[in-house]
């Protein structure tokens, strides 16, 4: 077949098509080896220092990013848990309990804060969820915790304020997931379930158990959006070097954070780009495993239970 | 009555409660960013759409219209790189046989949705910059700047592909499998076959698109190193593109950080109008899927 | 079928319109006018007609300098960045400046501060970059290796305030808070905890010392690479040998208060400005204008004599007069003059104040009208920018020697 009317037929063309996947994948490959050649200088220099310290000079030129690793762990494990919460429960009664009309409205709705721009959540964060934090930091609970969470009369912008903001953030995200799991529940469990006298609470817990796999897919899922959350973040979690990044009610850096504050006067120091570099390797790093962690996971599914 | 239907009645009770208290930040920030964007857009009305930002500290209100220029310049640049790339990339995934590329390319995928945005907008940033320096370096003018609208439409391009993908991918792999052979067995070539399953499936298509023009216009942090930010309206045609440009997301994000509150008020009217967009696109989304 | 091709055709009806919106913006060749300001003020500044087919000439003066300076052809804008301290007076200049060359030279300045604007500006993404100090060692050698040759200039002068939020303090009876450099460095250094350590105390007139709360002073700092905190840190470094051999001066430094959970960053002069005002029992660092927009009370400030001075006008002109007369060479290492303005000797002299600058490469007037521009703004800066009606509050004009060097500078530099 001559090329002309290989054309015409539109035969030999469509593997034309695939240059746009040769596209993304170069994009994937040029982003993750830039990190890693930018970010190689801070490993060499700093070593396995780089995350197990907690400091940030550019002056002394030294820089490890524990304090940020702590940061990020924390706020996303904290948000997980409550997002979780939030979508096990919302999935309950938008699946099991709420009249047919109502169904897709709120569904909908939990749709609808996915797709807020995240800026936005961020302005909410910082004029209204940190003076209210504040105020409720302020009380006398505070005090009897004070040396384990955190030092009171804080302005709001905290690691804890972070995790509320990530949490009511990436719970739609769950909260699709496990949704999608509950609904396609097969109908015969639901009855075979009732016909053994059990209550409605009873039914929908085991239901429940039955989509556990889901549900640490949308956790995980949430993880990865948790640790890459950046601006909304970065506008309320106070931006400060917390080297005791478990008390969470003092404000302190994400690794998200970290760059998105850091990056802009990097370069007016030597080893500042690749640390910042590295840190989002770093980054990079951990949601990949929790990818990996995803796939492996959904994979199991296919064949368990 | 008994316990366990006493405790059936609590659990779901407490299930509803905890939905309603989850909705309520959504509830109220919806309330708050609308009461507070109309009244700062009452101030200047309908200046606010047209000028540009006002002095810092000093009473007026001024305007957020570069920003809104901006971020349709962006958008539209985007749209225009990154959905052609997603929606060939995910045909050719479903519609290959032999070769491995499909599978890869949808791996490869799945982990460009894990990027923190933020990483995205520095490697533009940092691949333009290798460039530059590479081009000066060996001896070349090099005409490539640092910040322009094209580099933040580029960053904005990379992040919209994976969900403008992940959806047609998605879409196509569910047409029943009797259409896909009815298709084929019309004759024409692979491409031709394709583009009419495209068309099956245009409200899914439509719908994915959506999705990602919505989310590359509500980003800020991939444009912080690539479009830089601007307060002026972008001039001088097309070489507009290699210039800085601001952005609402850009613009909400340094005005409310800042202590003057003129520009904080502003920052809500411009957060305001960035809402409404998005609520609106993801509304024309709902009724496009429902309806196709 | 045909509500379908309805919603297509209103959304290629829309897509039209924004389309057509975007290449009608795009084609503006002249910007819009700004909101008239209230203190537009331009009866100091003569201004010629412009003829299309040639620059025309202005003439700038300021004292007994008097400078000539020629416009570009077409309008140009220039892109600069970095210090937040200089930004609400840049802002000023540049409305104001727009009005001046009739729209012929647009300044796009964002205030990403002092240590991101060096950068920017060294990796040629800037124009010009604006600094509270001169720029900075690890620039310096990369300049010097990379054989480009730059000018710096200082634009203005301004000082560092001392902001504070206590709720319990009486200014009427007892006048601002006083503080002394040490009690500062150990401040921020975290060895003075709460309100009323004995060494805060010890400062305050007698009756006003029982005041001071039992709470601990929640010490704010800046998060982003600060020329701000530079100078502040140059004066802790200056006053306290614990925080020069610990911690340093620069952009970027450790704040050893954060780890106690005392202490916070804020983003910009403003951000810090906008969590003292928010934060009850806080203290910062900000330059002096930030103070006064904000409406903050400022601390009196121990100067070397043993005086507890505020800023103002007269008192950081009186650093500003015992301070460097000469600059260096426009391309050298300037680390040692932010250094004359600091804790200098005088009865009435504030101790922290300091100039701001900028930077440009000289080859950036390879294009004859970026040098026009860019020239032409420099020295009506430098000229008629100093003068007090162009002047925003807490701002002060730099010295008339180092005003004249600075134009010198500007002029053997780019040419023009």
């Amino acid at each position: 077949m001559t090329p002309i009317r290989g054309f015409l037929k539109g035969k030999d063309l469509f593997g034309l098509i695939g240059i746009s996947n040769l596209a993304i994948i170069a994009t994937v490959i040029i982003i993750v080896a830039i990190l890693g050649i930018e970010g190689l200088r801070i490993f060499i220099k700093e070593g396995v220092n780089f995350i197990s310290t907690s400091v940030w000079s550019g002056v002394r030129e030294r820089y490890g990013i524990l304090f940020a690793l702590g940061g990020t762990l924390i706020t996303g494990v904290m948000a997980i848990s409550i997002a979780l919460v939030m979508a096990v429960a919302s999935s309950i009664t938008i699946v099991e309990i709420l009249p047919r009309r109502l169904k897709p409205l709120i569904s909908s709705l939990v749709d609808l804060s996915a797709s807020i721009p995240t800026v936005i959540y961020g302005l909410w964060g910082l004029f209204v969820l940190a003076p209210l934090l504040a105020n409720i930091a302020e009380n006398p609970l505070l005090s009897a915790l004070k040396s384990y969470l955190g030092s009171p009369g804080s302005l709001g912008t905290s690691l804890f304020t972070g995790s509320i903001l990530l949490s009511i953030m990436i719970s739609p995200f769950a909260t699709a997931i496990v949704r999608e799991a509950l609904y396609s529940v097969p109908k015969y469990v639901d009855e075979a379930l009732y016909s053994l006298g059990l209550t409605r609470f009873e039914v929908i817990m085991l239901k429940v158990r039955y989509i556990r796999r889901a549900i640490l897919v949308a956790a995980m899922v949430a993880y990865g959006r948790a640790v890459g959350e950046t601006i909304a973040v970065s506008m309320v979690v106070g931006n400060v070097v917390n080297p005791e990044f478990w008390k969470i009610l003092n404000p302190g850096y994400t690794i998200a954070s970290l760059i998105a504050d850091q990056y802009q006067n990097a370069e007016s120091y030597y080893y500042m780009v690749p640390a910042i570099f590295g840190a989002a390797l770093i980054l990079f790093a951990i949601g990949l495993a929790v990818n990996i962690a995803v796939i492996a996971i959904s994979r199991g599914a296919r064949y368990g239970d | 009555m008994e316990t366990r239907i006493l405790r059936s009645y609590a659990g779901l009770a407490l299930a509803v409660v905890i939905t309603v208290a989850g909705l309520t930040p959504l509830i109220h920030l919806i309330a708050v960013v609308a009461v507070n964007g109309v009244k700062a857009i009452s101030k200047n009305f309908p200046g606010f759409f047209f000028e540009e930002r006002a002095i810092p500290g000093s009473e007026a209100i001024g305007g957020v219209g570069p920003y809104i220029v901006g971020t349709l310049i962006l958008t539209t640049v985007a749209s225009l790189i990154g959905i052609p790339i997603s929606i060939l990339a995910a045909v050719y995934t479903t519609q290959s046989v032999r070769t491995r590329l499909g599978p890869i390319t949808s791996t490869f995928v799945r982990t460009m949705i894990e990027f923190p945005t933020i990483v995205v907008g520095l490697t533009v940033y940092g691949v333009l910059r290798i460039l530059d320096l590479g081009l000066q370096a060996i001896g070349l003018h090099s005409p490539i700047p640092r910040f322009s609208a094209l580099s933040g439409s580029i960053a904005l391009a990379i992040i919209m592909t994976p969900f403008i993908y992940s959806q047609v991918e998605v879409s196509l792999r569910e047409v029943p499998t009797h259409l896909r052979e009815a298709v084929y067995s019309l004759g024409g070539s692979r491409l031709i076959s394709s583009y009419i399953l495209l068309r099956y499936v245009k409200a899914s298509i439509l719908a994915g698109i959506g999705i990602g023009v919505g989310k590359a216009m509500g980003e800020t942090a991939p444009l912080l190193f690539t479009a830089f930010g601007s307060e002026y309206y972008p001039s001088g045609g097309l070489e507009a593109l290699l210039k800085p440009i601001g952005a609402l997301t850009l613009g909400i994000y340094t005005m409310a950080l800042s202590g003057y509150s003129n520009w904080v008020e502003a920052s809500w009217g411009a957060a305001f109008m960035l809402l409404a967009i998005s609520i609106a696109l993801f509304t024309a989304i709902r009724i496009i899927s429902s309806r196709g | 079928m045909g509500v379908n091709r309805v919603l297509l055709a209103t959304i290629a009806v829309l897509a039209i319109v924004v389309l057509g919106a975007i290449a009608y913006t795009m084609y503006i060749q002249s910007p819009k006018q700004l909101s008239p300001s209230p203190a537009t003020n331009m009866a100091n500044t003569p201004m010629e007609t412009r003829s299309s087919s040639q620059s025309s000439q202005l003439v700038f003066s300021y004292g007994d300098i008097t400078v000539k300076a020629v416009l570009p052809s077409k309008p140009i804008t220039i892109t600069g960045g970095g210090s937040t301290f200089v930004n609400i007076q840049m802002q000023s200049w540049i409305q104001r400046f727009r009005s001046v060359s009739g729209g012929l030279v647009i300044v796009n300045y964002q205030s990403i501060g002092s240590g991101a604007g060096e950068a920017k500006w060294f990796d040629r993404s800037l124009d010009f970059g604006a600094s509270d100090i001169p720029i900075s060692n690890t620039t310096y050698q990369r300049l010097v290796a990379s054989g480009s040759d730059f000018i710096q200039i200082p634009v203005v002068a301004g000082s560092i305030s001392i902001i504070y939020n206590l709720p319990s303090w009486d200014e009427n009876r007892c006048g601002p808070l006083r503080l002394s450099g040490e009690v500062l460095a150990d401040i921020y250094l975290g060895k003075i905890i709460y309100w009323d350590d004995n060494r805060v105390k010890e400062l305050q007139i007698e009756e006003c010392r029982s005041l001071l709360p039992h709470e601990p002073i929640r010490a704010i700092h800046r998060s982003d690479g600060s020329g701000t905190t530079a100078l502040f840190t140059l004066y802790l470094s200056d006053v306290s040998e614990e925080w020069r051999t610990r911690i340093g001066y620069g952009y970027t430094v450790e704040w050893p208060r954060d780890a106690l959970g005392y202490g916070e960053g804020g983003r910009g002069n403003e951000g810090v400005a906008a969590k003292v005002k928010g934060t009850a029992y806080s203290i910062g660092y900000v330059e002096y204008a930030y103070a006064i927009v904000n409406r903050l009370p400022t601390a009196a400030v121990k100067n070397k004599d043993g005086n507890f001075v505020k800023p103002s006008p007269e008192t950081v002109s009186e650093a500003l007069k015992r301070g460097a007369k000469n600059l260096p060479p426009p391309n050298a290492y300037w680390g040692d003059v932010p250094k004359s303005f600091i804790n200098r000797e005088g009865p009435n002299t504030y101790p922290i104040a300091g100039l701001a600058y900028i930077f440009i490469y000289k080859d950036i007037a390879k294009d004859p009208d970026m040098a026009r521009a860019i020239s032409v703004f420099l020295k009506w800066i430098l000229t008629e920018g100093q003068k007090p009606e162009n002047l925003v509050e807490g701002y002060l004009p730099l010295p008339p020697e180092l005003a004249r060097i600075a134009v010198k500078y500007v002029e053997q530099g780019l040419g023009i």
